[in-house]
Parts: C-alpha cells; sequence; structure tokens
C-alpha cells in the first residue's frame, strides 16, 4: 500500500469516530438546560470542533497519523463512558453549579 | 484518484476517502475549515441555548445554524471590511462565523434587544418626558 493509500485509509478511519463523537454532544448539548455552566457548554463545543475539525484537516493537507485515530477514538470512548451522568437526558449536577461539599 | 481496486473494506475505504480528499473538493473547501469550525462552536452554543427537542431535531438544528452561519459569513465579514478599512475580511472571519452561529434562531430576540437600545438613546438625546 502506497503511502498516499495509508493517509487516505486513515483519515478514512477517523470519520466512525468523528460521527460518535459529533452525535453524543449534539445529544448533551441538547440536553442541557439555562442552569448548565458556561465552562460545560464550551468544553462540548470544542468537542464538536474536534469532531468536525479531524476529518476536514487532510483538506488542508493535515493528514492525520495512527495516533490521531487513535486518540479520536479515545475521545469517543471516554464520552461513551460519562452516558451514566447523562442518563435520561438530564445533565450531571456537577455541570449545574459547584458540587457540595459532603 | 484512486488507482487501488475495490475489493473489501479497506479498498472501499481508500476509495470514499479518494472522493472526499481529492485536489478539486481541497481547493474548495480548505479555505473554508477555519469558518465552518467556529460556525460550529457558535452553533454549539446555539443548541445549548434552544428548549430541549428530540435529538434528531436538535441535530437539523445544529446543522441548519452551521450551515447558515457558513454560507453568510464571507458576504457579512467582506460588507463589515469595506465599512472599515482597519479591519481585514481575514480577520474578521472568525467572529463573524463564531456570532452568526452563536445568535442561531435568536433574530427576533436580538432585533427586540437592539430596538429597546435605539429607543432608550433616542430618549436619552430628546431629554425623556417629564414625570
Amino acid at each position: 500500500m502506497s503511502w498516499w493509500d495509508n493517509a487516505r485509509l486513515l483519515a478514512f478511519a477517523t470519520w466512525p469516530a468523528s460521527a460518535l463523537i459529533l452525535w453524543v454532544t449534539l445529544c448533551r448539548l441538547n440536553a442541557m438546560g439555562k442552569g448548565v455552566l458556561f465552562r460545560v457548554t464550551l468544553e462540548y463545543s470544542i468537542y464538536a470542533a474536534i469532531a468536525v475539525a479531524v476529518p476536514l484537516a487532510p483538506l488542508i493537507d493535515e493528514w492525520p497519523g495512527l495516533v490521531m485515530v487513535l486518540v479520536q477514538y479515545a475521545i469517543g470512548i471516554i464520552l461513551l463512558c460519562q452516558w451514566k451522568a447523562w442518563e435520561h437526558d438530564r445533565p450531571p449536577v456537577e455541570a449545574t453549579g459547584p458540587m457540595p461539599l459532603e | 484518484m484512486n488507482s487501488s481496486p475495490v475489493t473489501d473494506a479497506v479498498g472501499l475505504g481508500i476509495f470514499l476517502a479518494g472522493l472526499v480528499y481529492a485536489p478539486a473538493v481541497a481547493a474548495v473547501v480548505g479555505p473554508y475549515v477555519v469558518i465552518i469550525l467556529a460556525a460550529v462552536i457558535g452553533a454549539s452554543f446555539a443548541v445549548k441555548r434552544r428548549e430541549k427537542t428530540t435529538r434528531f431535531a436538535a441535530a437539523w438544528y445544529f446543522f441548519r445554524v452551521a450551515g447558515l452561519a457558513v454560507l453568510g459569513t464571507v458576504s457579512l465579514a467582506s460588507w463589515a471590511s469595506s465599512y472599515y478599512s482597519g479591519w481585514t475580511e481575514r480577520a474578521l472571519i472568525t467572529p463573524v462565523a463564531l456570532l452568526i452561529g452563536s445568535i442561531g434562531d435568536d433574530y427576533p430576540a436580538l432585533a427586540k434587544w437592539f430596538m429597546a437600545k435605539f429607543l432608550a438613546s433616542i430618549d436619552l438625546f430628546r431629554g425623556g418626558s417629564k414625570p
């Protein structure tokens, strides 16, 4: 396989992970209400930007390597692992204000 | 373009990526990458601000707002830079895309806010009505 084919294959491999990140991000942004902290919204907007930036990067000649593909899947899995906190489309308590000291 | 035969999943991946990452596509979409990213970040804030809906409705709203921001940014940025010579179109592109994206569908509320400020400034210069 030539370098060119390998680069395109790695770029293609980021698509499912990017779609997953974007979908999870959109679901959580939709679930956020008025009380959600700005920094939490900013965090998820950056996730959305990552999900869009990585598949578009080859168009400006920034081809992803294997590490980039793995990081992209890792971000997707990390987001999926937080499903319990966002269950029933409700933001977790720590997203709406400081956690109480107990 | 692609020289490898489409015989398996790897070949299909290379073929699909070859369609998207073609030089002709890169020449058109490449300059818009920064605008797209700024529009996506702005649209994320717009999705957060609106009432909770179904997930597909939220996704549709997100793509609609981000798409509008991508389409309108270059025109608005060039229009604004023609008024203020100190601001180049290149420098205005990112903030304009962020702004259009983050406004989302809240143009009526924004117009109302501007009108309230405008009327308040008229009252200020007129002296206001004495009770």
